[in-house]
């Protein structure tokens, strides 16, 4: 018995560095990569040959960063909950009415296309439509950013709850389940995957839709302290700023990522 | 007979019908509140724009979409380019794949004010603009393909001692296509969206910068004749992409 409890426990041991191995195997080469590239940036820079005002030595970036943390975080705050508000106004509304039109084929086959049409449309040039309507302030971005994040996330909805295989519908048909008992069960849980990914290029929607927001009234948030700083040729705190954004999208993509991992184990262990 | 056809027309008849259902909604909402024209114009309205104002239109469409197209095919050279070249050295690929998947999370609209400060505020900025945001999906399907090649086909390959170049050639790039065209339909909306982002931004001429001028003049019907002519666009340029998938599958023989 403590023989074969040994030798498990070895195999085990063994099994932990080679995971360990192949970690590093993994993540040293990017990580070289990534330090000698931003060492070459940084000696281009110190060296003169990139000038301060095109791109400034990443440590330049980085003490610009700190010194203006308070002023940059401020600034983060109406983007972040801008993004957060809608993404999240985005997700309900997208579920709810591809839902609501998956009910009837026939409802379905109508709106599908336009909905697509809608997603293939540069929707972007319809931002100072949406400045014109709702005015300047932070509800504006918000509203914006709720209307191109909405259509990827109920395209993946329509399409997901048409993913169930048909075996299941029958079977459910066969036991005369009710329909709304047969959305819940089967449908639904068939269509997340569908809905997460929907909703992963919804989040970076979102934020785009913010961001661009505040380019073009240019009175708040990240994307007014990156315009700003363009113009006044300011890169280092342009870069800054641009890091910081990409802090405010890594977290919310990461939130739906955890989202996700929790929602499916929550389905998969019923 | 005729229950069957009316089946088959159904795909066509349904969308058409609520499209034109809810451009009658629109039109019967403005006559019926009376809304000015500033603030909603109906769809009538943008029709005489865009029967007015066609020159104009068209005279600002010709820079958008020569940006778009030029900055989508350089996006398609560089991502293809990159990712075969990846696929030599497996060296490279782990250093650089998942360096370029992380740049890939981030806002990349945001960079656009970066590339003005860079190139200046002529095309040169919104052909950067369009190229660095359409690379992107482009580089990651062209991988994705390269990887998803069948294995034992590869290895048969090599059974038959043929080159990696060869191999490429005849196995992976072929096997890469469905991929590759799923990126670049990807690739052709957002190249448009970056055009009209870099022109909102700063530009003297394009349909954003059209846009643009329009709503500071409030002739809102204006801009949504602009943005229609820029649907057509977006959907041509798509179409453009599904014709050359087509193609590309019917010349593969399949």
């Amino acid at each position: 018995m403590t023989d074969i409890g040994l030798r498990l426990a070895r195999v085990e041991s063994l099994d932990l560095s080679a995971l360990g191995r192949t970690a590093l195997r993994l993540a040293a080469p990017p990580l070289v990569a990534a330090l000698l590239l931003l060492g070459s940036w940084e000696a281009l820079s110190r060296t003169g040959v990139l000038s301060k005002r095109l791109l400034p030595a990443p440590s330049l970036v980085f003490d610009t960063l700190v010194r203006s943390i308070g002023v940059l975080l401020e600034q983060a705050q109406p983007t972040f909950w801008g993004a957060v508000l809608g993404i999240l106004l985005a997700a309900a509304l997208g579920i709810v009415l591809g839902a609501a039109v998956s009910y009837s084929r026939t409802l379905m086959q109508a709106v599908y296309p336009t909905v697509v049409f809608f997603q293939l449309i540069p929707k972007v040039a319809l931002a100072p439509v949406f400045l014109l309507w709702f005015g300047t302030g932070f509800g504006a971005n918000v509203i914006f950013s709720v209307f191109i994040a909405f259509f990827p996330v109920m395209v993946a909805t329509i399409a997901g709850l048409q993913a169930a295989p048909p075996a299941y519908e029958r079977l459910c048909r066969s036991l005369m389940m009710p329909k709304w008992q047969m959305f819940l069960t089967v449908r639904f849980p068939f269509a997340l995957p569908h809905i997460f990914n929907g909703l992963r290029i919804g989040v970076t929607f979102a934020v785009i839709g913010v961001v661009l927001g505040e380019f073009i009234t240019a009175q708040t948030g990240l994307g007014y302290i990156i315009l700003f700083s363009a113009n006044n040729f300011e890169t280092a705190l342009l870069l800054a700023a641009i890091l910081l954004l990409c802090g405010v999208g890594v977290v919310l993509f990461a939130f739906f990522l955890a989202l996700e991992t929790i929602v499916m184990r929550i389905y998969d262990s019923r | 007979m005729l229950a069957v056809a009316v089946d088959r027309l159904r795909p066509i008849v349904l969308p058409t019908a609520f499209g034109a259902g809810l451009l009658l909604l629109w039109q019967a909402t403005v006559v019926v509140f009376d809304y000015p024209k500033v603030i909603l114009p109906a769809p009538s309205d943008i029709a005489l724009a865009l029967h007015a104002d066609l020159p104009v239109i068209w005279q600002q469409a010709i820079p958008t979409v020569r940006d778009t197209l030029a900055g989508f095919a350089l996006a398609t050279v560089l991502g293809v380019g990159l990712a075969s070249l990846l696929s030599f050295s497996r060296l490279l690929r782990d250093a650089l794949y998942p360096l370029i998947v992380v740049i890939q999370l981030v806002p990349k609209i945001a960079w656009t004010p970066l590339f003005i400060v860079w190139v200046g505020i002529g095309w040169q900025s919104r052909l950067t603009v369009a190229t660095f945001i359409a690379f992107f999906p482009i580089f990651i399907a062209m991988m994705a393909g390269l990887e998803a090649t069948d294995r034992s086909l590869v290895r048969l390959c090599r059974g038959l001692t043929a080159t990696p170049g060869r191999t490429f050639w005849l196995v992976r790039l072929p096997a890469s296509m469905p991929y590759l065209f799923s990126g670049l339909k990807i690739a052709i909306t957002l190249a448009v969206i970056g055009v009209i982002v870099a022109e909102f931004i700063s530009s003297s001429e394009g349909l954003g910068f059209l846009i643009l001028k329009s709503a500071a003049l409030l002739r809102t019907d204006l801009i949504l004749a602009a943005i229609a002519v820029l649907c057509v666009i977006g959907l041509a340029s798509y179409g453009l992409v599904h014709a050359g998938e087509l193609a590309v599958r019917r010349w593969q023989g399949g």
